[in-house]
Parts: structure tokens; C-alpha cells; sequence
């Protein structure tokens, strides 16, 4: 009985012991190999600077009214996107649409209209540069401070309506209220002006826009 | 009254308040939404080797200086605004007061920009100098994007232009344009596309010679009588120069000669000038 005893612990042993022996042997050639793969020369972890999130992008959306010279004021929605060059300057281009409603003489006349519906819709898009003229801070509340712009911008672009397109010149100013680093609240008034000769004559059109609008930086 | 008056007034103040913690909870959403879709980037984490670097509220040389990171301290760059770069000192786990004067541990971290300038002087983990600067001469020479607005005349008609260009090396690129003129009697639209040949990419003033072609659609005017639109191919030829101005700011001017092959017995040549501002990368 003993030495069955005896005899099932020694196997074991035995077998525990293989079973360790192998495991460092699979352990040396494992630090071997790995030795192997460490080389001496460490390669070093460059700093790349383009990893770094630059957030020089801005797009958004925007709601306002826009009064089309002679065909009423309307609802105006749109997108805009900036690039910001430095913490003064950026690029914007937006797009919007509008509708034209009907002129004081159609309505008055009771006659046919003068433009078609299709006639009347009133698309654009523009191209600025822009000018963060009064940097700032707001203060709201006594625990709220937010960033915050007065800015200045000027641009070329396109007005489609009336059936035809019209070189628009725009010029405006706005005020954005930076909410957080990367979410911002914009009013914005803008001058889109052309010259339009819809009714014969040319005729120099002020059609200004006021709009608010929200924007994310990325 | 008065009493009243005051209960207005806190009434405002409430609903002020209540548009404005929306408003922050709205911030840690923006976090979450940054992590998620553009969670790509790296945070660096950087040596200050200078006596100190300045850190501000805001991205901009008029937001107020709160805080310093001395010599040796560790920071980690979060993120960049144009010249501007969000830092964030690192925690040693003081303890510190909350809102609700509760002591929580390693919130003593500070968050603020540092300028580009002061930013330069930084070194890795490795005690080398990382190299940070701002865009100049030498990426205009390596320029492999360049986008811009260009305006100008087209055969007399007004025009204004948008267009893309890359760089398949320092010489040759290729570019896409999408153009609008308003004559008197017509507006065109055209996109072209051109392959652009840069002789001396290494010069300040860069010249270049193109050439391409394209489609050009003419709406004459809707109240002229009987017109419709029509569409035809173009060719082109043209010169330019492209000059560096600042940062990643370029001015290109350009003539191009167009070739617009008509269905009418002959093909009409156009003069076409431009000016415009572009940005490089």
C-alpha cells in the first residue's frame, strides 16, 4: 500500500518536474528569441506634430430673414463653412436659400405675375475673407465666461434668381459666441448686393440678411 | 412692487441659468462626440525646457494669462488652433475642493493655450526639442494641396472662379475649376480641368504654364426672346504666376486662352484674366 503510495507521488513528481522542465525550456528559447528582438539601437518615438487634433475648420448651419429688394422679405437657411488662417483671419463660403414673394405691384395690380414660381426662388453662395476685429470675452451670470468675436467679412460670389445669375458682392458683420472649444453661436447681418436689370434697367439691389446660426470647429 | 420686481428678476435669472447648464452639458456631450468621431489624434505629452510657458484662457494674444508651467514640469498638448495649442498640466493627485467643497483627488490639473512660439521650445520625452512651427516659405515649396478663389474677366463678361489643385510632384500638378461669368447678354457656367506644369517650384514667384479643357454651358439672359442654352467643349492654354505671401497664403494670377468648340462654323477664342487668393497644405 505504501509504496503504491509511493509509486503515484513519484509519477507525479516526475511529471510535474517534465512539465516544469518544459515549461522553461519554452521560457529560455522565449528570452532567446526575444533578447534577439531587442536591439540595441532603441528607436526613438518621434513626436509628430501633425498628430495633434488641429481644429482650423469650422461648418454649420444658419437661419435667418432675408429681405429681397422689391419681392418682400423671406426665410433664408443655409451652410457655412470657414477655415480660420490665423486668430485673426478666415476663409468662409457659404450657400443659402431664399424665396422671392410677390412685389408690391402684383399684389396692389391683381394682374399675372411677373416672375414664375420656379423664377422666384432665390439660391447664392459666397466666398469671404474675414477679420476677427474684436476679440473677447463675454461674461454671463457670475460663473459663465465665454469667448467670443465681433468680426468683419467681405466677399464675391453668385445669386441665382429671376431667372438668371447675378455677380453678388457681400458685405457684412458678425458676432460669435464660442459656447465651448468647439461648438460656436453666430448672428450675422450680410449685404448681398447685385445688379439686376429683371425690369429693363439695371438697378444696384441691397438684399440683407439677418441670421443666427450654430457652428462646430473639427 | 419691489417684491415683485424681485421675484422677476430671480425668475430671469433662473431660466438664464437653466439656458446655460444645458448649454455646458451640452460641452461634455461636444467631449463625447470629439472622442468619438475624431478620437485619432494623439495627446502629447512635452517638457517644458523654458523658465516658463504662458497659459490663457482663450486662443488669443488678448486672453488673460491665468496660469505657468514652469521648467521641467510635464504637459500634454491636447489639441491646436491655429497658432494657438491647448495644454494641460499634469496631476501630481493634491487633493482639491470641488463645486460642493468636497476634496477629490488629481482635479488640480490646469487647461490653456499657449502660443506656437513659446510652445517650440518644448521637449519630448526624450529630452529632445520637438520641432513646431509655423507654416512658411519652405511648405510653399512642398506644397501638395492648394485651393483658392480667383476673380476676373472672361471675354469682357465678369467672372469668378473656384478651383482645387495636387501635386503629383514639385512640378506637376493637376487641377479641377468651377467657373461663373455674367455678361451682358449671357452667363456661362464651365468646369475645366487642366494639368499644370510648375518650372521653377522652388521660387517665390512661381511660374506656370497649363493647359486643359473642359465644358462651358451659356444661359443667355432670360429676358433676351427666343435663346436657349446651350453646351459645348472648350480647350485651353495659359500662364500664371503663384506668389507666396504669408503663412499658407498664396496670390495667383493667371491669363488662359479658351478655344470653345461651337456647333457653328467657327470655333470661338476667348481671353480670359484672373486674380485670386489661395490657400496651400
Amino acid at each position: 500500500m505504501e509504496n503504491r503510495t509511493k509509486r503515484v507521488l513519484l509519477t507525479r513528481f516526475l511529471l510535474a518536474s517534465a512539465a516544469l522542465i518544459g515549461t522553461l525550456q519554452f521560457t529560455t528559447v522565449y528570452a532567446k528569441e526575444a533578447v534577439q528582438v531587442i536591439e540595441p539601437d532603441i528607436h526613438r518615438r518621434q513626436i509628430k506634430i501633425d498628430a495633434i487634433d488641429s481644429e482650423n475648420f469650422e461648418i454649420g448651419v444658419f437661419y435667418g430673414i432675408i429681405s429681397i429688394e422689391d419681392f418682400s422679405s423671406n426665410d433664408v437657411y443655409g451652410v457655412r463653412g470657414t477655415y480660420h488662417l490665423t486668430e485673426d483671419f478666415f476663409f468662409e463660403a457659404s450657400y443659402g436659400s431664399s424665396e422671392g414673394d410677390l412685389t408690391s405691384f402684383e399684389k396692389l395690380s391683381g394682374g399675372s405675375p411677373l416672375l414664375n414660381d420656379s423664377d422666384r426662388e432665390y439660391n447664392f453662395y459666397d466666398i469671404s475673407v474675414g477679420w476677427n476685429v474684436l476679440p473677447g470675452e463675454v461674461f454671463i451670470l457670475e460663473e459663465y465666461a465665454f469667448n467670443s468675436a465681433l468680426y468683419l467679412v467681405a466677399g464675391i460670389g453668385s445669386t441665382e434668381f429671376a431667372g438668371d445669375s447675378w455677380l453678388t458682392v457681400n458685405l457684412g458683420a458678425g458676432f460669435k459666441l464660442l459656447l465651448s472649444d468647439a461648438i460656436a453661436w453666430h448672428i450675422d447681418v450680410r449685404d448681398h448686393i447685385f445688379d439686376r436689370d429683371t425690369f429693363g434697367a439695371d438697378q444696384t439691389t441691397h438684399n440683407i440678411e439677418f441670421s443666427t446660426g450654430i457652428t462646430v470647429f473639427f | 412692487m419691489q417684491n415683485s420686481d424681485k421675484h422677476r428678476e430671480s425668475i430671469f435669472g433662473l431660466s438664464i441659468h437653466l439656458v446655460f447648464s444645458l448649454l455646458v452639458s451640452l460641452h461634455s456631450l461636444n467631449g463625447y462626440a470629439e472622442s468619438r468621431f475624431f478620437g485619432t489624434e494623439e495627446i502629447i505629452s512635452v517638457i517644458v525646457e523654458q523658465p516658463y510657458i504662458e497659459m490663457r484662457t482663450g486662443p488669443g494674444r488678448g486672453y488673460p494669462i491665468f496660469h505657468i508651467a514652469e521648467r521641467g514640469d510635464k504637459v500634454d498638448i491636447i489639441k491646436r488652433r491655429t497658432d494657438w495649442f491647448k495644454v494641460r498640466t499634469q496631476a501630481f493627485g493634491l487633493l482639491e475642493k470641488d463645486r460642493n467643497s468636497k476634496l477629490v483627488p488629481g482635479s488640480n490639473t490646469k487647461t490653456g493655450w499657449v502660443h506656437i512660439d513659446q510652445i517650440a521650445k518644448v521637449l519630448d520625452g526624450n529630452q529632445q526639442p520637438i520641432n513646431i512651427s509655423k507654416p512658411a516659405l519652405n511648405d510653399f515649396y512642398q506644397r501638395s494641396w492648394e485651393a483658392g478663389i480667383m476673380a476676373g474677366s472672361f471675354g469682357g463678361a465678369d467672372e469668378i472662379s473656384l478651383y482645387g489643385g495636387y501635386y503629383f510632384t514639385k512640378n506637376i500638378s493637376a487641377e479641377v475649376t468651377y467657373s461663373e461669368s455674367f455678361g451682358d447678354f449671357s452667363n456661362g457656367k464651365a468646369a475645366t480641368l487642366s494639368i499644370v506644369h510648375h518650372p521653377f517650384p522652388e521660387w517665390r514667384y512661381s511660374p506656370f504654364f497649363t493647359l486643359g479643357g473642359g465644358t462651358r454651358q451659356t444661359d443667355p439672359k432670360s429676358n433676351l426672346v427666343s435663346t436657349t442654352d446651350r453646351t459645348d467643349d472648350s480647350v485651353h492654354v495659359g500662364l500664371g504666376v503663384s506668389v507666396y505671401i504669408t503663412r499658407r497664403i498664396m496670390l495667383r494670377a493667371q491669363y488662359k486662352n479658351h478655344v470653345v468648340l461651337t456647333d457653328r462654323d467657327d470655333d470661338e477664342g476667348v481671353d480670359e484674366w484672373k486674380i485670386g487668393l489661395s490657400a496651400f497644405f
